[in-house]
């Protein structure tokens, strides 16, 4: 595995052009590359006493012939050659012969080298030459050498600043250790695979000094773990292996030149975060370029926010319909109530008292029991008396007094029965039972069944005095159907909003679709039959 | 002495909006362990009858249960340790649809927790409404304001309730004798089942409110506004200190909690309401 993508890797360095690498020496036809250690690009580093580095030597062709190629290269003290043996002519020495054939031909060798841990600390010299067609072409480059002590004396973390702004200054308006996602675990949006974030980018800023008398190039490591189990998690593993590398993490150089102080920034792409809201661990590790283990480590606690705009949008939008219907209510209170006779006020007063006793009563006992026995399920229980015997009375209601303020009265008078017998006054409820009434309404303006119109007329003119056509009922059941799933989803968000609960995505769907739309849609044709039935009766 | 015995029912009503709002606007385990605490302290001195405390108790315990089942299946945080798995995610069809449902040990702490909001609520509704008459309820209502249009049809339901749980039971009884049993054949049966419970009943109701509105409207009601409301106790003074400390505290909780939501979201940050985060993250 480290084999293929390193050799993967190598390819994709090798492609890259000149400019990349202004170190890298050019003849007229040739393009030389000597990169210690390899990866580092036109950086430089001191390499540490005891340390192995794998250095890059690659020659690429960009001429249009077949030319035989003599290389060598000599190593200062201190520095020796381990392997491929194919090349080394001694240890302090590496030769190779090789045929370049045609332009854009590449030879390349991965050579391991050794730094004697006796070797004295400073600058030193490595130089190569390239024989070819009876011409020569020198290059010398320069490398560092010191102990493994001094490097990690000369290097210091000033700063690791989790989020940081654009600037890579600690982001004050942030919490500190805190990222914020939105909808990364939503639990609507995840069931149509949408994943959108509060910002572009959670930034992730390091300011290091080198105080030593070498360059120093080095590499940054930031990793998640999972608090229980001390494992990098799973998304950024797999952000890796889309790059290529094998340690879970997110990785970057840094080059610092002698007393140089430097503040990288390690970005997340906002699309790439893909965790669940909590607490985890996050890890800095600092080491020297191409050298083994880190000398820095820092660790902290990482806090994931989520910001779920459905779930603060309904609560939002719950409280601004509520204060709607409230504000409404007072100051339409005549248009709304006026009209409505002492009958009609008594008859909505029964209801209530019915609606409390077969549906709030019931409901209250049997909610808390089948809530323990099924837990979130209870609804498909719950919802026969919540819904269905509700919804059997609204309309039966409703088709008696086809008026607008008629839910208003009745849903305002079952809460405040819920309120004055069962002290059932909640914030929930508050903002719930205005909210419910308001759109209640509106499904009832929408579906036309206080219209004068919606029994049909007969041919004489007069409106005939039979049941509602099937296709309006299903209209009222759909309509009626719709605004209730509503409910329930805003029903469901403001628990969670208010409440901090967490329901999954698939769990909204399936109570929106079956308490809210379903039980709804089967129970509302029956309520308008029960109405007119009652109609004879109130009519007689 | 009884401690809700202090109380007017205004007060009481104001109690129970007071624990409504401070419940849903800490996250403070502490605070809200500390004020369900309390309330239980004033429902066991409030002098309720042993059969009442079961009531309570039992309404607890459930809700607590419930919300500690629910939330060990949804538990959505970091870290999180799965206990045991009712559905398996490679299960067909449901498996692939739920993402498979695990219990969470964490989910059980955090739903104890979100249940105290629960437990703080029910145990305040409740104990008004064991130590006081629901029409004495209602009075202070309208004290408070409420619609008069209202209260008067609360006023009904209050006053036929009893007769209207009479009425179910002998229509109820009546049809078991034709063989009704609820919840026997599936979902549309007991609906169509509860029409035909639900027609005498309601029959009956818009034949009482023919009568009623005939009474009435014999005595000029609608016309105006006239009722009676009795002198109501003078409020103690300390009680009402109280309350007002109490409702000043949950509007501040309120707003700090805003604030730092807004802050968290990054939609509004102030250098100066820095405390007022901090605030907000370790006490609130």
């Amino acid at each position: 595995m480290i084999k293929r993508t390193s050799i993967i890797f190598l390819v994709l360095f090798l492609c890259l052009s000149t400019k990349a690498f202004p170190d890298a020496g050019i003849s007229d036809d040739y393009l030389i590359r000597f990169e210690l250690p390899f990866g580092i690009g036109s950086n430089q580093t001191v390499l540490g006493k005891g340390s192995y580095v794998n250095a890059l030597f690659s020659v690429e062709s960009f001429v249009h012939k077949k030319e035989d190629i003599k290389v060598d290269i000599i190593l200062p003290e201190g520095l020796k050659a381990i392997a491929p043996q194919e090349v080394i002519a001694d240890s302090g020495e590496i030769q190779a012969e090789f045929t370049l054939r045609t332009e854009n031909d590449i030879w390349y060798r991965l050579v391991q080298l050794y730094v004697q841990p006796d070797t004295l600390e400073g600058k030193y010299d490595i130089s190569y030459q390239l024989t070819f067609g009876g011409k020569v072409y020198k290059k010398t480059v320069s490398c560092w050498i010191a102990s493994q002590d001094y490097i990690k004396e000369s290097i210091h973390l000033l700063r690791f600043s989790v989020p940081a702004d654009k600037e890579g200054n600690p982001d004050l308006k942030r919490q500190e250790n805190t990222f914020v996602i939105k909808e990364a675990n939503s639990r609507l949006l995840n069931s149509f695979n949408i994943k959108k974030s509060a910002h572009d980018a959670e930034l992730i800023a390091v300011e290091l000094e080198n105080t030593g008398k070498f360059p120093v190039t080095l590499s940054l490591d930031y990793v998640i773990y999972d608090k229980n189990t001390g494992r990098p998690i799973e998304w950024l593993a797999n952000l890796r292996d889309e790059q290529g590398f094998d340690v879970p993490g997110i990785y970057t150089q840094i080059f610092l030149k002698p007393n140089q102080k430097d503040v990288t920034m390690l970005r997340i792409a906002s699309q790439d975060i893909s965790m669940m809201q909590g607490d985890y661990k996050q890890k800095l590790s600092i080491g020297v370029f191409a050298a083994e283990g880190a000398f820095i480590t820092e660790e902290r606690p990482l806090r994931v926010e989520e910001l779920n705009t459905t779930i603060a949008l309904s609560a939002i939008l719950s409280v601004v319909i509520s204060l709607l219907g409230i504000v409404g209510m007072l100051v339409f209170r005549s248009a709304l109530f006026g009209g409505l006779t002492s009958r009609e006020y008594i008859l909505i007063g029964l209801y209530a008292a019915i609606a409390f006793s077969l549906v709030s009563i019931p409901t209250t006992i049997i909610y808390n029991i089948f809530h323990a026995l099924l837990g979130p399920f209870s609804f498909l229980v719950t919802g026969i008396f919540s819904e269905m015997i509700f919804y059997l009375l609204l309309i039966s209601l409703i088709v008696l007094l086809p008026r607008r303020g008629v839910i208003l009265c009745f849903i305002f008078a079952k809460f405040l029965l819920g309120a004055v017998i069962l002290g059932k006054i909640t914030a929930l409820s508050i903002i719930w039972y205005p909210m419910r009434a308001v759109m209640l309404e509106a499904a009832l303006f929408i579906s036309g069944l206080y219209e004068k119109d919606f029994l049909p007329l007969d041919v004489s003119g007069h409106r005939k005095k039979t049941r509602i056509p099937k296709s309006k009922m299903l209209w009222v059941a759909f309509v009626f159907g719709i605004t209730d799933a509503f409910l329930a989803f805003i029903s469901l968000n403001i628990t969670m909003f208010f409440y901090r609960l967490f329901y999954a995505g698939w769990y909204i769907w399936a109570y929106v679709l079956i308490s809210g739309f379903l039980y709804t849609f089967i129970v509302v044709p029956m309520g308008i039959h029960l109405g007119q039935r009652l109609k004879k009766v109130a009519v007689d | 002495m009884k401690s809700m015995a202090l109380f007017s029912p205004r007060q009481k009503i104001v109690l129970i909006l007071i624990s409504a709002f401070y419940a849903i606007s800490t996250d403070n385990p502490h605070l809200m362990g500390g004020y369900f605490i309390f309330m239980v302290a004033l429902f066991l001195t409030a002098g309720v009858d042993s059969r009442k405390k079961r009531v309570w108790l039992a309404a607890v315990v459930l809700t607590l249960w419930g919300t500690i089942f629910s939330q060990s299946l949804f538990y959505a945080k970091m870290p999180r340790t799965i206990l045991f798995s009712l559905i398996n995610k490679d299960t067909p069809f449901v498996g692939a649809f739920t993402g498979g449902l695990n219990f969470y040990k964490e989910g059980i702490e955090y739903g104890f927790i979100q249940a105290m909001r629960f437990g703080i609520t029910l145990t305040c509704g409740l104990l008004v409404c064991f130590t006081t008459e629901s029409k004495d309820i209602l009075r202070a209502a309208i004290r408070l304001k409420l619609p008069y249009s209202l209260s008067f049809m609360v006023s009904i339901g209050l006053r036929f309730i009893p007769l209207i749980v009479a009425e179910t039971k002998t229509v109820v009884s009546a049809q078991r004798m034709r063989g009704f049993s609820p919840m026997r054949s599936g979902l549309i049966k007991p609906i169509k089942t509860a029409r035909t419970v639900l027609l005498p009943i309601l029959v009956n109701s818009i034949r009482r409110s023919s009568m009623l509105s005939l009474s009435v409207e014999s005595r000029h009601f609608g016309r105006k506004q006239a009722f009676y409301l009795p002198r109501e106790k003078k409020e103690n003074i300390f009680i009402n200190t109280a309350l007002f400390c109490l409702g000043l505290l949950i509007i501040t909780m309120g707003i700090i909690k805003a604030f730092y939501f807004l802050y968290l979201s990054s939609f509004f940050y102030l250098p100066e309401l820095r405390i007022i985060y901090s605030l907000a993250e370790k006490y609130i």
